[in-house]
């Protein structure tokens, strides 16, 4: 996955409430799933990482810079969090 | 009542934690727009829509009603409703629905079902929208068209949910408890169970807007409107479950203790902005101002209205159970302070029944 870089599904809106960040879809099947998605602060790094240019690996990087967490625990969480966004088809490869 | 979150239970599905953070903050985060009065029914009990034409009132353009869109998005709305009147009358529906789903809201619709045409399914079917309310007032053409007024109105009304369900767009359906309807509401209910789809029944009928009186005729008993609410478990449940999550609410000292003026908002067609649909003393002119200076004034103002020492309902605890409204008794005792009968035995007669239920499952 290291050199994967993810796109956004277009069908989807983010909105920033309070100090919260949803994902809310807009369009077709995903939207008809009657779920909106929050994100914890690490989870919205990634979020706004994924613009089809950063690959996962300069993302955990970038995790392990602002967040001050080791490596093992930055792959875990990008791992986790973008095979999450990927079943959601909330991204796509 | 078309009130779409204070105290009925199934409207308490929110993010719990969110919402209470949005409420420290007074973010106007659930909200009404009301698009139009204009109704092609003419249903004895509405508190609105064209009876007389003397509620009535211009109603924004489209430019400014997608001002407002922009401006209360801003403002952290997330839940939106659209209702009216009918909104499907307003041509300009689709383009101000699409707009709002593009923007991001969560869109509810209330709608008398009568006007679904194929354009506004397929609408529905490429934003779905979280919910589509209809309102279903008898299991019968006879008793639907006679409360509607309106000859036809029961065919068009099933075939609209039917054309909404046949492209799985979510539908809820409710109906307003009567004298006109009681006898056939469990036949309502079984109307819904067969579309497989949600219910809930309000008995509240309150005065129209111009203050005419003449819909609390329609009110059926408080004992039947609670018989017919507890005949069914989920209902129960709910209340169960509403009370479990809202026990420490109720000792509080401001006279509205609901989300309106705090999370929830309501816009008349004109473009007044009130606390909510039915606390018509307190409103902003949104021609005059902008969003953010009204939500601030109405949420301010609304914080400002106390109980009193001398206001029965208190320190009641059956203020959860009545479906405690100030701004119901303002319309139907012209004084906010004043409380409903109708509501409060309604509460006293929930309130037994739970105890019943409760004293069942463990005996002494």
């Amino acid at each position: 996955m290291k050199e994967k870089v993810f796109v956004k599904n277009k069908d989807i809106v983010t909105r920033k409430i309070t100090d919260e960040l949803f994902i809310v879809p807009v369009r077709g099947k995903l939207a008809d799933l009657q779920r909106i998605f929050t994100l914890n602060p690490v989870a919205e790094y990634i979020w706004h990482s994924l613009d089809g240019k950063t690959s996962i690996d300069d993302i955990r990087k970038g995790i392990i810079a602002a967040y001050e967490v080791d490596e093992e625990q930055a792959n875990a969480d990008i791992v986790d969090f973008v095979t999450e966004l990927l079943e959601a088809d909330l991204i796509r490869e | 009542m078309e009130c779409p979150e204070a105290v009925y239970p199934d409207n308490m599905h929110y993010l719990r934690d969110f919402t209470a953070r949005s409420a420290s903050l007074r973010v106007p985060l659930s909200g009404s727009l009301d698009l139009t009065h204009r109704c092609n029914l003419r249903c004895l009990h509405c508190y609105t829509g064209d009876h007389s034409g003397d509620m009535l009132v211009p109603e924004m353009d489209t430019g400014k009603i997608i001002s407002l869109l922009d401006e209360i998005c801003d403002a952290g709305c997330l839940y939106l409703l659209f209702t009216g009147g009918e909104p499907l009358l307003r041509e300009d529906f689709p383009g101000i629905y699409r707009y709002a789903k593009e923007k991001g809201f969560l869109i509810s619709v209330f709608t008398n079902g009568t006007l679904i045409s194929d354009s506004i399914v397929k609408l529905f079917e490429e934003l779905p929208p979280r919910i589509i309310e209809i309102s279903l007032y008898g299991a019968t053409e006879q008793t639907y068209d006679k409360i509607t007024g309106v000859k036809g109105s029961y065919k068009k009304c099933i075939a609209g949910i039917e054309q909404l369900l046949a492209r799985r767009i979510n539908v809820r359906l409710k109906t307003i408890l009567m004298t006109m309807n009681s006898h056939e509401f469990s036949a309502i209910e079984d109307t819904a169970k067969a579309f497989g789809v949600k219910f809930r029944l309000d008995a509240a009928i309150f005065p129209r807007f111009n203050g005419d009186l003449s819909p609390l005729d329609l009110r059926v008993s408080p004992s039947e409107a609670v018989e017919k609410e507890f005949s069914d478990v989920e209902r129960v449940a709910q209340w169960e479950t509403f009370l479990h999550n809202h026990r420490q609410r109720s000792s509080s000292d401001d006279l509205y203790y609901c989300g309106a003026g705090v999370t929830g908002f309501y816009i008349d067609p004109g473009g007044g902005l009130r606390p909510c649909l039915m606390t018509t003393t307190l409103a902003y002119n949104l021609l005059k101002g902008s969003f953010a200076a009204g939500w601030k004034e109405i949420a301010s103002r609304i914080r400002e209205e106390k109980t009193g020492r001398d206001f029965t309902c208190k320190a009641c605890e059956m203020k959860l159970l009545c479906g405690y409204c100030p701004a119901f008794f303002e319309l139907e005792n012209g004084d906010a302070r004043i409380r409903s009968e109708y509501l409060c035995t309604m509460g006293h007669r929930r309130r037994d029944n739970l105890q019943n239920i409760s004293s069942k499952r463990s005996p002494a």
